[in-house]
């Protein structure tokens, strides 16, 4: 797909923002685009999340399959790698936690390299790294819209706007940011390293669809237009608030005179929301029901039955031995269990 | 459902966290904006430096602006031209704003006023260039006398704490 898959999102993308401007600027359709298109948005958002997590969880895992990445736990003097290749659900927990919150999948990524007719495979951390970036920021600017969300604002809210505030960068080149939250920044940046990386790199952009280049996009013009309000083009943030205080009370009116740009950030992230449970964003919670990733590799330790197989009729050796034993016995044939006394 | 105990635990926590501003706010009646209040005698003081509008929104970058100004640059006066909307003698006003005569013009200057004067318009006159000292404590709350009624209604319910009173000294309430 490539490079149309870009041109295809992209394009998706700018018609998204001109919905707004135009129902807004011309139609002044505040009320459809502050209040019934959010509504909309977090109804699809919640309802979608659930059935599709309701769904993931009618598919049977009959088997343990997760994928290891070192040593098994055999015997006590193989030194075993319990986070690699977890044996109980407390060794999972660690993996799973370490997966969740630090990516260490993504820490494992290699790039291949030909130097003088020779394959190099080398360690390749910027992916890692700005994912990181990416997911912390964007999830540090979330919280920080709590502000926007609550009356009284919790306590965390406004202990996070304070770190990220921290350095209070407003000198040169800056003069024009009093207050720059230093996530919306990383946000931006980071998602643009991950657009420009599938620009790039020839290889991974022949693999993006656009799929991929259509939520990426979507990101980067939801903080676009967040950062823009914030600095540049301002909007009356009480007016914004009364509207956001409005939806989560089920009270909602849009008030007179926020800023078109509001309606376009909006705008965008309804659309964010709606398309989230349909898509690879999924993958939030995704992860945490990866079996590759969830599950104990205790295949060898645990007998696990496939949970809708038939009732097997069995006969084992111990069942076997009870039936034939005196003829075993006659036979000459040795026996577990020796053949009770006067028992003949 | 396979694990379906862990999966719908899982859900209901997700959900939790999810719609949390829609329980965290529950029972509450949804409140219009808070109004920072302009007293008939802040009115009588004449029209502000900037259109309503514009000050609702971009106040701190102005008053970011005059720190760095007065602070690095030691201008602590601006001159500023008054749109022909604003009457001449609404910004002959005692206090903040005060007529200047044309010398001080030299002073630096933002905004139109800059154009104006290089431009040499004939308009401009002693009676319609004003010069503003750029200070929150000699010009802003020389009108807006009350911190707690004019910039604390709207910086409480956004949740923004601004700097400025880190060194400046809020004007006395006066006893309601």
């Amino acid at each position: 797909m490539g490079f149309p898959g870009f041109v295809a999102a992209f394009a998706a993308v700018i018609v998204l923002m001109v919905i707004p401007l135009v129902g807004v600027w011309a139609a002044n359709m505040t009320t459809f685009f502050g209040v019934v298109v959010p509504y909309a948005a977090i109804a699809i958002f919640l309802a979608g999340l659930v059935i599709r997590v309701i769904k993931w969880g009618q598919s049977p895992v009959p088997f343990r399959i997760p994928t290891t990445c070192g040593q098994e736990k055999s015997m006590p003097w193989i030194k075993t790698n319990c986070i690699d290749n977890p044996t109980n659900n407390f060794t999972v927990l660690i993996r799973m936690a370490l997966e969740i919150l630090c990516f260490r999948s993504l820490f494992r990524n290699t790039a291949m390299d030909f130097r003088e007719g020779r394959v190099y495979y080398g360690s390749a951390k910027w992916l890692w790294l700005f994912a990181l970036a990416f997911h912390y920021s964007f999830l540090v600017v979330l919280l920080r819209h709590l502000r926007f969300f609550t009356d009284p604002i919790p306590f965390f809210v406004t202990l996070l706007e304070n770190l990220d505030g921290f350095f209070e960068i407003g000198l040169f080149p800056f003069t024009w940011l009093p207050g720059m939250m230093l996530s919306g920044m990383v946000l931006l940046g980071a998602a643009s390293y991950l657009f420009l990386r599938r620009i790039v790199i020839p290889q991974v952009r022949y693999i993006s669809l656009t799929n991929d280049w259509f939520p990426l996009l979507l990101i980067i013009h939801i903080a676009a237009t967040g950062v823009l309000m914030r600095y540049l083009i301002k909007v009356d943030i009480t007016a914004v608030k009364e509207l956001t205080m409005g939806i989560v009370t089920f009270n909602a009116k849009a008030p007179e005179g926020i800023g078109v740009l509001f309606y376009i950030h909006v705008f965008l992230v309804g659309t964010l929301l709606a398309y989230f449970p349909f898509s690879k964003l999924m993958h939030a919670p995704g992860i945490f029901l990866s079996p590759t990733r969830n599950l104990a590799n205790n295949s060898r330790a645990v007998r696990h039955v496939n949970p809708w197989n038939p009732k097997v009729k069995t006969h084992d050796y111990e069942e076997y031995e009870e039936e034939f034993r005196e003829l075993m016995v006659e036979a000459g044939l040795p026996v577990d269990k020796p053949l009770e006394e006067g028992a003949e | 459902m396979y694990d379906g105990g862990k999966i719908i635990t899982g859900l209901v926590i997700a959900l939790a966290f999810l719609t949390f501003p829609f329980w965290w706010n529950k029972g509450q009646a949804a409140q219009p904006k808070p109004v920072p209040v302009i007293t008939d005698q802040t009115k009588a003081m004449g029209p502000c430096i900037q259109p309503k509008e514009k000050m609702i929104t971009t106040h701190m970058q102005i008053l970011d602006d005059w720190r760095n100004k007065v602070v690095r640059d030691a201008q602590r006066y601006e001159a500023q031209y008054a749109p022909k909307t604003r009457e001449p003698e609404m910004v002959a006003v005692e206090g903040a704003i005060e007529v200047v005569d044309n010398s001080l013009l030299t002073l630096p200057v933002i905004g139109p006023t800059r154009d104006l004067v290089s431009s040499g318009d004939p308009k401009l006159n002693v009676g319609n260039a004003v010069q503003i000292e750029r200070s929150l404590q000699n010009s802003c709350m020389k009108c807006h006398t009350s911190k707690k009624d004019f910039c604390d209604k709207c910086h409480t319910y956004a949740n923004v704490d601004p700097t400025c009173w880190d060194c400046h000294v809020a004007p006395e309430e006066k006893k309601q």
